[in-house]
């Protein structure tokens, strides 16, 4: 909202804007509650309205996992001096009138985003303040249960320049996660494709996947079909066919069948599954299976790596070329592995598999 | 840290020569919410990232805020970094 009213004040000093979860027009009544509850912010503030705010701010999932991230937006707003942080919530429910429909209109090229499932700045808000700049386009990513065709390659990137960082809380540039450093194994082995359905229980991974243009994701809509996929690839191309469940639990009990037929075909199928943080083990957590009983029987080998820094080892078993059988291998993924940092050694160099 | 006249706490990184980039914070946070960003963009723009109005360390407005308080407050800010209007 403060560079759309800059941007409408001093209109020569900005290029261009980023508007990021910003509102716009809502219903008169809907601005008239969201006026009253910054008004009712009242004696006690920002104390009074905290909790609300967090959960408004950020989705239960988040908040769980970014535990750091959540206690520092807490104490900041926390440490606001009171009257300045209503006046300031009163300006933001009430400002956003004057910025509808500006007279002239803003002219600069404008970037706005805003999230699918942000409730305060919806993406019909992002629309309505895109219209009202000259030649808006309106692009709509697909959301991630929805991965178009082209994999992660049909997202648009950022400037090459621009080396993302993975974000997370406590990043240390020199460390890789889990995740990271599974995906960078893969990368070692050569794997130049893995079927996926992406979920948050591998979400490190499918982030790395991102990064790895050498990997190409091809999302599939069911891990069932994911793990054929990769069967089929294995079989036909002679090489490791990888498959990654998006879910422990229930997206890893889809890969039982096509598991069982790589057996039955000695076909050399890497499955890749989250598991449940070591802490949750056998407490009756979220989708709680006992993978590692799940698998023994259709699997040639099993690994569930309890320690970040063997996140990447599992993958050394893509080729299994010199086991004198070949078959599917799974790895289950502890979710505080695959989110845990760790310094790595150089990865390891391939071995061709025997025909 | 550094303090504009005015009271507006600031950070101002990347290539002196760079496009100027201004990094606007919510509402009760402060420009430490960039941390993670800044020194990414900051390889391609001058980033600058400063603390609302009575936010973090920057000074209690001297008017009741409104965003025409909030914009004029980045315009002294980029007055007072001597941040030109752009080409």
């Amino acid at each position: 909202m403060i560079n759309r009213r800059f941007a409408m004040d001093h209109p020569d000093r900005c290029e261009g804007l980023v508007i990021l979860n910003s509102p716009h027009e809502r219903s008169p009544e809907a601005q008239r509650l969201v006026e009253e509850r910054a008004a009712a912010t009242g004696a006690g503030r920002p104390a009074a309205t905290i909790a609300e705010t967090l959960e408004r701010w950020f989705t239960p999932g988040f908040r769980a996992s970014n535990v750091k991230t959540v206690d520092w937006v807490r104490d900041t707003v926390l440490s606001n001096d009171p009257d300045n942080y209503t006046k300031h919530r009163q300006v933001l429910a009430s400002g956003v009138v004057e910025l509808i429909r500006p007279e002239p209109p803003i002219a600069q090229p404008t970037l706005v985003m805003t999230c699918e499932n942000d409730t305060g700045s919806t993406p019909a808000m992002s629309r309505g303040i895109g219209a009202e700049i000259d030649g808006a386009e309106d692009h709509r990513p697909a959301p991630a249960t929805s991965w178009p065709a082209g994999g992660a390659a049909a997202f648009p990137r950022p400037d090459p320049q621009v080396s993302w960082p993975y974000l997370s809380e406590g990043l240390n540039h020199d460390k890789l996660t889990g995740g990271q450093a599974a995906v960078e194994a893969l990368k070692a082995e050569k794997v130049g494709h893995v079927f996926g359905l992406i979920g948050s229980a591998t979400m490190e991974m499918f982030d790395a996947l991102y990064d790895a243009s050498e990997i190409q994701l091809i999302g599939v809509h069911d891990e069932r079909t994911g793990t054929h996929m990769a069967d089929g690839y294995a079989r036909m191309s002679g090489q490791a066919g990888v498959v990654l469940a998006g879910q422990n639990g229930p997206g890893a009990t889809n890969l039982v069948t096509g598991l069982g037929q790589a057996k039955a075909a000695y076909s050399p199928v890497v499955s890749i599954a989250g598991s449940l943080a070591s802490s949750h083990v056998y407490r009756d957590a979220f989708q709680e299976v006992d993978q590692q009983a799940l698998f023994t029987p259709i699997t040639e080998d099993l690994d569930r790596d309890q320690r970040r820094s063997r996140a990447r080892d599992g993958a050394r078993g893509v080729p299994r070329g010199d086991d004198p059988r070949r078959g599917p291998v799974q790895l289950n993924l502890p979710r505080d592995v695959l989110s845990a940092q760790a310094e790595f050694d150089a990865f390891q160099t391939p071995k061709p598999i025997a025909a | 840290m550094p303090l504009t006249d005015a009271g507006t706490a600031y950070d101002l990184t990347g290539p002196a020569d760079a496009p100027v980039l201004v990094l606007i914070h919510g509402l009760g946070l402060t420009r430490a919410t960039w941390a993670d960003f800044v020194p990414v963009l900051a390889r391609t723009y001058r980033v600058l990232s400063y603390d609302l109005c009575g936010h973090g360390e920057s000074a209690l407005p001297d008017r009741v805020p409104s965003l025409t308080v909030l914009s004029d407050q980045l315009r002294d800010l980029m007055d007072a970094l001597s941040i030109p209007a752009p080409r």
